[in-house]
């Protein structure tokens, strides 16, 4: 489809999603176990993100074909949950995999290179935290 | 056999079970919130909305379910956002509609309704009224013109700011050049003294007053205003005083007493009113708040020590006639019917009138059986034929139509929908001018004729000109009397029913702005508040009209 931007196909490949300290946070987590299915409760909880920031950044990956998402069936449902509502589930395509290791790494080789230099803000610790950054291991 | 709980576990049992309730209202209500998420959610990603709804029944308390709905609606803002503004959107797809000749016809009919004078007067003196600092500005244009007109000697002029500044150093300075530019404009000392007399500029004005007017009561209203003052020098004296120590104090009875004793009353209230309309004429203004502002403050001189003077008069008119003393009862009694006589006959307005009357009820009352008693039956029958006329609710008794209930929420609902119809213009309007702005660009180049915001401009182009037609004419509409108002107190002969008319007018375009203004969203511009209601108000109409819209439909396929 034509839009000022040219085609979908081409903003799809064109268009870089921005990797903030949240979105990180997230490809961590999915990365952490990358064949298995993810919750959107769950993955708030590891990440400590608000669902009011956790799904938007969900929808753009998911936008950009990185995010595959399914939806329960009522016969997959364990006996607690039944007459619950089938919930939404989410993991990273093989695409979104390259992809998100190619960010995580380059945020790593980013905050190695800034440490260095300075002190860290409060909100940058928590995503070389969350990217498991051994020099913050070893302190 | 059943296991026999312990009383303090059944106790606990009772608790959990009160909490339990009380969390699952709450979460019924979370519950029922996060559906009308997912029913406004945008159609073409509403599968996210259901995710996130589904997620709900994992919370363990009530906190973590407020915090996952705060989410949702943060992420359906999101949503609503990316659909307007996203290029890549599914609804490209579907064909849009431009604004066509239609749309450019109304536009211009809506412009033409602002030659209608009653609409562009109206959204003038309505968005002048929504400056939170224009009192201040207001002041600052009357002293403007107030310093014009002493250059070129107009003493009229300077009197009629004196009268209307709300500064009251500036008003008493004002008054005192005035009288000595034109000592025949002495009258004005007595306008609005209630509210100057603590300013050390303004004493000794009564004096004035009685030298340049023997024998109007008037002057001794104004000397007791200044004893008052003399009382309570650091206080305002109509709403701080002490009012015992005023009423007890001799000075301030006695100038109530030659008040009473004067042969004449004069509030000077059609002197100021013809000088209000000389100058008004003569600046041009049909701004409502400057124009009708004044007219029921004009000649309102308070008869508070006339009141006090008389009642004791008339309780010592009582004594004596108990102990026999006819004669002193009926003078005492004729002297306060005699006052209500004159302020009834010389009295300029409707207030006057009134108060009036309300003297002559009361000295009548004593004086019918004095003089019955006395066997001057004629004269007692007259006495007593006057007291009809003049009892409360009795035709010739005169009757306020302002300030009653229907009036007020006349007023209040007039204003109403003048602000809310300025409002709707100026969104209207805004609007408009964004989308042209857009399509004026998408005329030029391929780059703006695609995306969200070239959609919501065609939309805005074909639809917000009708809501301009439609709130410009509704403000042409409600605006009208109060234009009316304006020309008929400016142009024709005055009458209690002009005056008012023009205050109730004002009222209505000051009303709202005063009550956000004094209402605890104070700290917000006037104009936000009202945008926002306005807002608000398309919002339930654009709801009510589609949920119309999609009834007739279904009715139509059914």
């Amino acid at each position: 489809m034509a839009t000022r931007f040219g085609t979908s196909e081409q903003m799809h490949s064109s268009k870089q999603m921005r990797t903030s300290k949240q979105t990180l946070a997230l490809l961590n987590a999915l990365v952490a176990k990358p064949t298995q299915w993810h919750y959107g409760y769950a993955l708030s909880r590891e990440t400590e993100l608000m669902s009011g920031t956790l799904y938007p950044i969900l929808m753009r990956l998911e936008e950009r074909g990185w995010l595959e998402t399914q939806w329960e069936t009522s016969e997959a449902l364990p006996e607690d949950r039944a007459g619950r509502p089938p919930r939404h589930m989410y993991r990273l395509t093989a695409g979104g995999r390259a992809w998100a290791t190619e960010a995580l790494a380059a945020a790593r080789g980013a905050s190695k290179s800034k440490s260095a230099r300075a002190t860290l803000k409060p909100a940058r610790q928590h995503t070389r935290i969350l990217l498991g950054d051994p020099e913050l291991e070893r302190a | 056999m059943f296991p026999i709980k312990p009383m303090r576990e059944i106790n606990n049992l009772d608790q959990r079970a009160n909490n339990s309730r009380q969390q699952s209202a709450s979460q019924k209500f979370i519950a029922i919130a996060f559906s009308k998420i997912v029913s406004l959610w945008p159609a073409d990603s509403r599968d996210w909305a259901l995710a996130m709804q589904a997620e709900l029944p994992q919370m363990e308390s009530t906190q973590q379910s407020l915090s996952w709905l705060a989410g949702g609606i943060m992420s359906l803002g999101k949503a609503w956002w990316n659909g307007a503004t996203s290029s890549d959107n599914k609804k490209d797809l579907a064909p849009v509609k431009k604004p066509g000749i239609l749309a450019a016809l109304v536009t211009v009919a809506a412009l033409a309704i602002l030659l209608i004078p009653s609409a562009n007067q109206g959204l003038r003196a309505v968005v002048t009224s929504w400056q939170p600092n224009h009192e201040a500005a207001q002041r600052g244009q009357l002293l403007r013109i107030a310093r014009e007109a002493e250059l070129r000697g107009d003493a009229k002029t300077v009197a009629f700011v004196a009268m209307r500044v709300d500064s009251l150093p500036d008003s008493v300075s004002l008054s005192n050049k005035a009288v000595s530019m034109d000592p025949s404009l002495t009258w004005i000392l007595s306008q609005g003294f209630y509210r100057t007399s603590w300013i050390p500029g303004a004493r000794g004005w009564s004096a004035k007053l009685e030298a340049w007017d023997p024998g109007n009561a008037v002057a001794f209203l104004v000397r007791a205003q200044e004893r008052v003052a003399e009382l309570n020098p650091d206080l305002n004296p109509i709403t701080q005083s002490p009012r015992e120590q005023i009423e007890n104090d001799p000075r301030w009875l006695d100038d109530g007493r030659k008040a009473l004793e004067s042969p004449r009353f004069d509030s000077y209230r059609n002197r100021r009113l013809a000088l209000d309309r000389d100058v008004l004429r003569s600046l041009g203004t049909t701004d409502p708040e400057i124009v009708g502002s004044d007219g029921l403050r004009a000649g309102w001189i308070s008869t508070w020590p006339v009141q006090k003077y008389s009642s004791q008069l008339l309780k010592d008119a009582k004594a004596a006639s108990e102990r026999g003393d006819k004669q002193t009862a009926k003078r005492d009694a004729w002297v306060v019917a005699h006052f209500g006589e004159i302020m009834r006959a010389h009295g300029e307005s409707e207030v006057d009138r009134r108060s009036g009357i309300s003297f002559m009820r009361s000295g009548y009352a004593v004086l019918q059986p004095l003089l019955a008693a006395e066997g001057r039956t004629d004269e007692a029958a007259m006495v007593a034929e006057e007291l009809e006329a003049i009892r409360p609710g009795a035709p010739g008794a005169g009757a306020f139509t302002i300030w009653t209930d229907s009036f007020m929420s006349r007023i209040k609902v007039t204003g109403i929908e003048m602000h809310l119809s300025a409002a709707f213009a100026i969104l209207f309007s805004s609007a408009l001018l964004l989308a042209g702005i857009w399509l004026l660009g998408a005329a030029y180049s391929e780059d703006f004729r695609s995306g969200g915001f070239y959609r919501a401009s065609c939309r805005i182009a074909r639809h917000a000109p009708t809501g301009l037609l439609a709130s410009l004419a509704l403000l042409a509409a409600t605006y009208s009397p109060v234009a009316d108002a304006v020309t008929e107190y400016l142009n024709k002969p005055i009458s209690n029913a002009t005056t008012e008319n023009l205050a109730g007018m004002y009222f209505s375009v000051s009303w709202p702005v005063q009550f956000l203004k004094y209402s605890n969203l104070a700290p917000y511009h006037p104009m936000f508040w009202m945008i926002v209601m306005a807002l608000g108000a398309l919002t339930i109409l654009t709801i009510i009209g589609r949920n119309l819209l999609n009834r007739t439909m279904r009715l139509k396929t059914a």
